[in-house]
């Protein structure tokens, strides 16, 4: 018995048995026992999948929107790790400058599902919205967001009693995040 | 009433279940009581308890009744759930047990169990922190696996969701609490532990 953990497509299917006839679920997981952890409205997920044999571990990663963690996340990451890792998140505006060969596996999924949790809230807030979809990106400051959006954001940290009293004007979306997801990981019992 | 509650459905057929007690609302379709069980008379049929505000750390159970053995009709119980069908759900039919989180009336799969589900079932579903977790008969095993999730932090209602029309997919009871407020709790509301406890790892 074992687990593997990927970052994989959100995809909507139509399914007679979902409530409501459609789903949005993870990619390449039909008949397979999985949990998952989306990064809000935006279409990508951490997904831990149950008990896989060789061939669907293989047919999962040959996909070219996958990333796949190894079993033992205990390890730290080598340099090539890191470069696919910062190369595949921050393509799907995930921070990823932080993660570095002093860190582990374990850590870094770890902080990426805490930071999730933001987009998440942010998500519940709007009614399906989300930073990137409403025109911000990585590099936004807060001191450039208008008052609403400056709001919200701050309400996301509350919401879920995040400390942000180390957050300045001068941090943007990408250092915001990385707070955000790094207090939130010791609350991520992996 | 105070939570801890419990709903037998105990009352004439085809009264309506917001007759039967007007604590529950009917936000879609039509819910009534047959052979003492709630049971939709229309799909899409959603219903809140609103009698009571609970914690957002909650949890609610209900025991579950199919004779559809192609799983086509399906309930579920809700958590932390609004008037605009959002919040978390915990699906079942005579195939599958799923925990979906619902977003104004979207359903997004969190994670899925495994096997067929029976007649007289205890199905829970517990919201606590940002971590959801489900049971069968106070058991982690075939159920989905618990997963986090911070979209819906807010208490919102208890709440019961139904897919099908007919009798095959009911609840005979539920009963709901805030964690801690004295049911018999038997989460384990973090990832590690469910997975540990079977055997995974």
């Amino acid at each position: 018995m074992a687990f593997r953990i990927y970052i994989l497509p959100m995809i909507t299917v139509i399914d007679a048995m979902a409530p409501n006839g459609s789903v949005r679920r993870p990619a390449y997981t039909d008949n397979l026992k999985f949990s998952a952890v989306d990064y809000g409205s935006e279409n990508v997920c951490v997904c831990l999948l149950h008990d896989l044999t060789q061939e669907q571990h293989d047919s999962i990663v040959s996909k070219q929107d996958v990333m796949s963690l190894p079993q033992n996340l205990d390890q730290n990451m080598g340099n090539s790790a890191v470069n696919t890792a910062q190369s595949f998140l921050e393509n799907l505006n995930i921070p990823a400058g932080w993660i570095n060969t002093s860190r582990t596996f374990r850590e870094v999924i770890k902080i990426i599902i805490g930071l999730f949790q933001f987009n998440q809230k942010w998500s519940g807030l709007t009614n399906g919205s989300s930073p990137f979809k409403e025109g911000l990106n990585l590099e936004t400051k807060f001191v450039d967001m208008t008052t609403n959006v400056r709001s919200r954001l701050l309400l996301c940290f509350d919401e879920l009693n995040i400390d942000r009293t180390m957050l300045t004007v001068q941090n943007n979306i990408r250092e915001i995040l990385f707070e955000f997801g790094k207090q939130m990981k010791d609350r991520v019992n992996l | 009433m105070a939570l801890l509650f419990t709903d037998a459905f105990t009352n004439t057929n085809g009264t309506a279940l917001s007759t039967h007690d007007a604590g529950w609302v009917t936000d879609a379709g039509a819910i009534q009581i047959q052979s003492n069980a709630a049971q939709a008379t229309s799909s899409g049929a959603r219903a809140r308890w609103t009698t009571d505000t609970p914690d957002a750390d909650q949890w609610i159970e209900g025991t579950f009744s199919t004779d559809n053995s192609d799983g086509s009709n399906a309930s579920g119980l809700n958590t932390r759930f609004s008037s605009g069908d959002s919040g978390y759900l915990y699906w079942t039919n005579a195939n599958n047990n799923d925990l979906y989180r619902m977003d104004s009336g979207s359903a997004t799969l969190l994670a899925s169990g495994s096997g067929a589900r029976s007649t007289g079932e205890v199905l829970r579903l517990t919201s606590e922190g940002s971590t959801h977790t489900c049971t069968i008969d106070g058991s982690t095993t075939n159920a989905p696996t618990a997963t986090v999730d911070s979209t819906h932090s807010s208490a919102g209602n208890f709440g019961m969701w139904y897919s099908s029309t007919g009798t095959n997919a009911v609840w005979l009871d539920v009963t709901m609490d805030n964690v801690g407020g004295g049911g018999p709790s038997v989460s384990i509301p973090v990832i590690m532990n469910q997975l540990r406890n079977q055997g995974i790892c």
